[in-house]
């Protein structure tokens, strides 16, 4: 590494696959590469106009596209918020993220009954979680039925890895 | 990769690793290493970490505090690891963390037990959505236990992985 400080060194952008990190293990040099690094925790976030809340049920809203082949979507964790709102959503408002191509149960939940109450997902404790599967994304939907009134936009934020499979 | 004149263990500690530290690396190409720098963001995201370590023969209060006030604190695990030493083997509580706005704050637990060996806990969601208890998030994520003196005579070193969001 050269006499200059390391914030002069050009960004790198996007880590990709051959990158390597100097680290001092018991006092003695050694590389790091990125594939034995922790996966990057990766965000995703939109916004789900009220209309569609209201249709959640029988149309769930695609909140991470399907990874390749060969990979798989770990949720770390997520919250819902809420905008725009006067009224609060009644009835099915268990909403879930859930598998975008798979049915099954919800693999995190959060609740979207209190429009003055942004909320994580947290996983589900009364029915077992889905696992999510290779080359798979992640929708949001609301459990049972559609909500009945309402008028708020969600603005659903999503932690994840995507990890080999 | 050579290391200027100081080695990296001279350096005083930065102690916990925070989302804009700026790190090193090297990429090849061309034939050629190049440097260039990357943040603790892009490697793990933003996530913060806090460790607590309770002498637990007294009660914890501890309170994670968003570094921009507004903010939302997101939980997203946590573990906790000591070396009981216990006076009453087989005691159990559970540590609880709160959002303290929620009106039924109390979202996550970390059940632990005294005996006589290491111990990691983790942490699990003691609410449900659907039984209408939230997990409402606020600028704070509270930890509490309340000890029955006597009862504990080690230290727990609790880790906490969090993120703080702006909100919308």
């Amino acid at each position: 590494m050269p006499n200059r400080s390391i914030s002069q060194f050009p960004d790198a952008g996007a880590l990709v696959d051959g990158d390597v990190f100097p680290i001092v293990r018991a006092l003695v040099n050694y590389k790091v590469e990125l594939a034995n690094m922790p996966q990057p925790i990766q965000t995703a976030q939109v916004t789900i106009p009220a209309a569609q809340v209201l249709t959640l049920n029988a149309t769930p809203f695609l909140v991470v596209p399907a990874v390749a082949t060969g990979e798989a979507i770990a949720i770390q964790g997520g919250l819902v918020e809420f905008a725009n709102g006067s009224a609060n959503y009644a009835a099915n408002t268990t909403l879930m993220l859930i598998s975008a191509t798979a049915t099954g149960n919800a693999v995190r939940v959060a609740n979207i009954s209190n429009r003055t109450l942004p909320n994580a997902f947290i996983t589900p404790a009364t029915f077992s979680p889905a696992p999510m599967k290779e080359a798979d994304g992640i929708s949001a939907q609301v459990l049972t039925g559609n909500p009945t009134t309402g008028n708020s936009d969600l603005t659903i934020t999503v932690f994840y890895t995507v990890v080999n499979v | 990769m050579p290391l200027p004149e100081t080695s990296i263990p001279d350096f005083p500690d930065g102690g916990l690793l925070q989302p804009t530290d700026i790190l090193p690396l090297q990429r090849f190409e061309s034939g050629v290493w190049v440097d260039y720098r990357t943040t603790a963001a892009r490697i793990n995201g933003n996530v913060k970490l806090a460790v607590i370590d309770w002498d637990m023969s007294i009660n914890l209060n501890e309170a994670i505090t968003a570094d921009t006030p507004g903010n939302y604190l997101l939980f997203l695990s946590a573990f906790a690891t000591f070396e009981p030493g216990a006076l009453t083997p087989g005691t159990g509580a559970d540590i609880l963390m709160t959002s303290p706005t929620s009106s039924s704050g109390c979202a996550y637990v970390i059940p632990f037990i005294a005996g006589s060996d290491k111990y990691v806990t983790i942490s699990a969601p003691l609410a449900d959505p659907t039984t209408d208890i939230y997990d409402g998030l606020d600028s704070d994520l509270n930890l509490n236990v309340v000890v029955v003196p006597g009862t504990f005579d080690s230290t727990m070193r609790i880790v906490v992985q969090y993120v703080e969001i702006e909100p919308v």
